[in-house]
C-alpha cells in the first residue's frame, strides 16, 4: 500500500459503537483508499513505463522489409488474378454517389421496384457530389446473372482543404467518351437474334451474379428485350427472377406497388447514377484499373 | 515617513496588484502539465509498436468508410454488408490490441498483416487497395517490433 492510500486506513479500534458516522467513515475511507491506491498505482506504472521508455531503443525493424514485400507480392498478384477474372471478389459501395457506364449489359431475370435508399436524413438527392445521408427515391433494381460489356465507375468526393478527388475504376473493355443512345456500341458484339453478348465481348465481359444495383437514373439503348412484364406487383418480382431483395421494411418492395421483371434485359450504352452496387454474389473484374485522380471526371475520362 | 509620499493612498494595498507574475506561474504550471503529458506520451509511445498499430486503425476505419451502412442493414443483410464492419473492425481491434497489450505484437501483427490481405477480396478490394496496404505495412511493422542497436551518436560512429 502506497503511503497516501495508508493515511486512510482505519486507525480506530474495531468494537465501535455502530452509527451512521463510523459507517460513513468506514465507506468513504475505503473509497479513498481504493483511489488512492489506484492512482499510486497508475503512477509507478508509468515511472515503470518511462524508465523502460529510456533503457533500450525501440522500434521497427529492418526485418518488417521482407513481410512488407511479401504483403506487396501477395497483393498484386491477387490484383492480377481478379484482373483476370479468376479471383472472384466481393464488392459493395454503399455511401457515395457512383455514376457508372457500361458499353452493353446483358442481364438473365432482372426484377426491379422503387425504393428509398439506405441512408437517413437530409435530403439533397440532386447534388452532384452527393449528401452520404441523403435519403432519396431510387429505383432498386436486381439482377440475377449480369454480363457487363466494359465497365467505369465514378466517384467524386469533396476531400475538405485538398479538393475534389475521383476514385476511377475500369475493367473489361475500354469505355468511349460518350454514347449516343440509339445504337450499341462500336466493337461489342452481340447475338442478332437474342441480343446476348458473344464472342469477343462475352470472353472479356465483367461477370456478376445476383447483383443489385440502386440509382435514380439510367439510361441507354434497350436491344431486344425479351419476357418483359411491366406492372407486376412489386412482392413477386424477386421471385420470378430467383432473387431475395434484403433492407429494412422500408426498402423492400410492397404488394400491389409497381414493379417490372424482363427474363433476359439488354441495354447498350448504359449509363447511370448509382447509390450502390451491391453484390451478394460474386463479380470477376476482367483488366482491372483503380485510380485516384484529382478533379470531378466524367465519361471522357474513363479510357 | 520619508518614501513613496508622493504615491496616492490608494495604490498602498499592501500587496501587489500586478497581475503579470501570477499570470506568468499559472501559464507555467499549464506548461509544465502539458510537458509532463508530452514525457508520457513520449514514454508510452517507445514501449510499444505504435506506429504500426496506428496505420493498423487507419487502414480499419478507411476499409469501414468505404463500406459503411445502416447498422440494421449490415446486421441483416448478409456478408456483402457486413464484410466491411467485419474486416476494417478487426484491424482496428488488432491496433487497439497492439497499443494495449504490446506483449502480444508478434501475434496481433501477423493476425493484422494476414485480415489486411483478406480484405482484399472480400470488403471493396481492400477499401480500394489503400487500406489492405496500409494494413499490411502497419502489420508488419508490428511484428518486427523490437529492441534496436543504440543509435550512434556520430557519422563515423563513434
Amino acid at each position: 500500500m502506497s503511503p497516501r492510500a495508508r493515511r486512510f486506513e482505519r486507525t480506530a479500534p474495531w468494537g465501535e459503537k455502530p452509527g451512521v458516522r463510523s459507517v460513513w467513515g468506514r465507506l468513504t475511507g475505503r473509497l479513498y483508499r481504493a483511489a488512492y491506491a489506484a492512482i499510486d498505482r497508475a503512477a509507478e506504472q508509468s515511472e515503470q513505463m518511462k524508465a523502460e521508455a529510456e533503457s533500450v531503443r525501440r522500434g521497427s525493424r529492418k526485418r518488417s522489409l521482407p513481410l512488407m514485400i511479401c504483403g506487396g507480392a501477395a497483393l498484386v498478384a491477387m490484383f492480377g488474378a481478379v484482373s483476370q477474372s479468376a479471383l472472384a471478389v466481393n464488392f459493395t459501395t454503399g455511401n457515395s454517389k457512383f455514376k457508372l457506364y457500361s458499353n452493353y449489359l446483358d442481364a438473365e431475370h432482372a426484377a426491379g421496384y422503387l425504393a428509398p435508399t439506405s441512408r437517413q436524413g437530409a435530403t439533397d438527392c440532386d447534388a452532384d457530389t452527393a449528401d452520404v445521408q441523403a435519403q432519396c427515391g431510387v429505383t432498386e433494381l436486381g439482377i440475377h446473372q449480369a454480363k457487363l460489356a466494359g465497365l467505369c465507375g465514378i466517384a467524386t468526393e469533396n476531400i475538405p482543404l485538398v479538393g475534389n478527388y475521383s476514385l476511377m475504376i475500369t475493367a473489361g473493355d475500354d469505355v468511349p467518351d460518350s454514347y449516343n443512345g440509339s445504337s450499341i456500341p462500336t466493337g461489342t458484339t452481340t447475338d442478332p437474334s437474342t441480343g446476348k453478348l458473344t464472342d469477343g465481348s462475352l470472353d472479356n465481359a465483367i461477370s456478376a451474379t445476383n447483383l443489385y444495383l440502386n440509382s435514380d437514373a439510367l439510361s441507354g439503348y434497350g436491344n431486344k428485350i425479351s419476357g418483359m412484364n411491366l406492372g407486376q406487383s412489386a412482392e413477386t418480382v424477386g421471385e420470378s427472377a430467383g432473387l431475395a431483395f434484403e433492407g429494412n421494411a422500408n426498402q423492400l418492395p410492397k404488394a400491389g406497388a409497381f414493379g417490372l421483371y424482363a427474363r433476359q434485359l439488354n441495354v447498350a450504352g448504359l449509363n447511370g447514377n448509382s447509390y450502390g452496387l451491391n453484390l451478394k454474389g460474386n463479380i470477376t473484374l476482367p483488366d482491372l484499373n483503380i485510380r485516384v485522380v484529382p478533379g470531378a471526371r466524367t465519361q471522357a475520362d474513363c479510357s | 515617513m520619508t518614501e513613496s509620499k508622493t504615491e496616492p493612498l490608494t495604490y498602498d494595498l499592501g500587496f501587489s496588484t500586478d497581475p503579470a507574475p501570477e499570470r506568468a506561474r499559472r501559464t507555467n504550471r499549464v506548461g509544465a502539465f502539458l510537458a509532463e503529458a508530452r514525457s508520457w506520451f513520449r514514454a508510452w509511445r517507445r514501449t510499444r509498436p505504435f506506429w504500426g498499430a496506428l496505420w493498423l486503425i487507419v487502414a480499419g476505419a478507411w476499409i469501414i468508410y468505404w463500406m459503411s451502412f445502416d447498422i440494421g442493414i449490415a446486421l441483416t443483410g448478409g456478408w456483402s454488408y457486413s464484410a466491411g464492419y467485419v474486416m476494417g473492425g478487426s484491424l482496428i481491434m488488432f491496433g487497439l490490441v497492439t497499443w494495449l497489450a504490446p506483449h502480444y505484437r508478434s501475434l496481433s501483427g501477423i493476425v493484422g498483416f494476414l485480415i489486411a490481405l483478406g480484405a482484399f477480396p472480400t470488403a471493396n478490394l481492400g477499401g480500394f487497395v489503400v487500406g489492405s496496404v496500409l494494413g499490411i505495412i502497419g502489420g508488419s511493422m508490428i511484428w518486427s517490433w523490437g529492441e534496436k542497436k543504440p543509435r550512434t551518436s556520430g557519422p563515423a560512429g563513434g
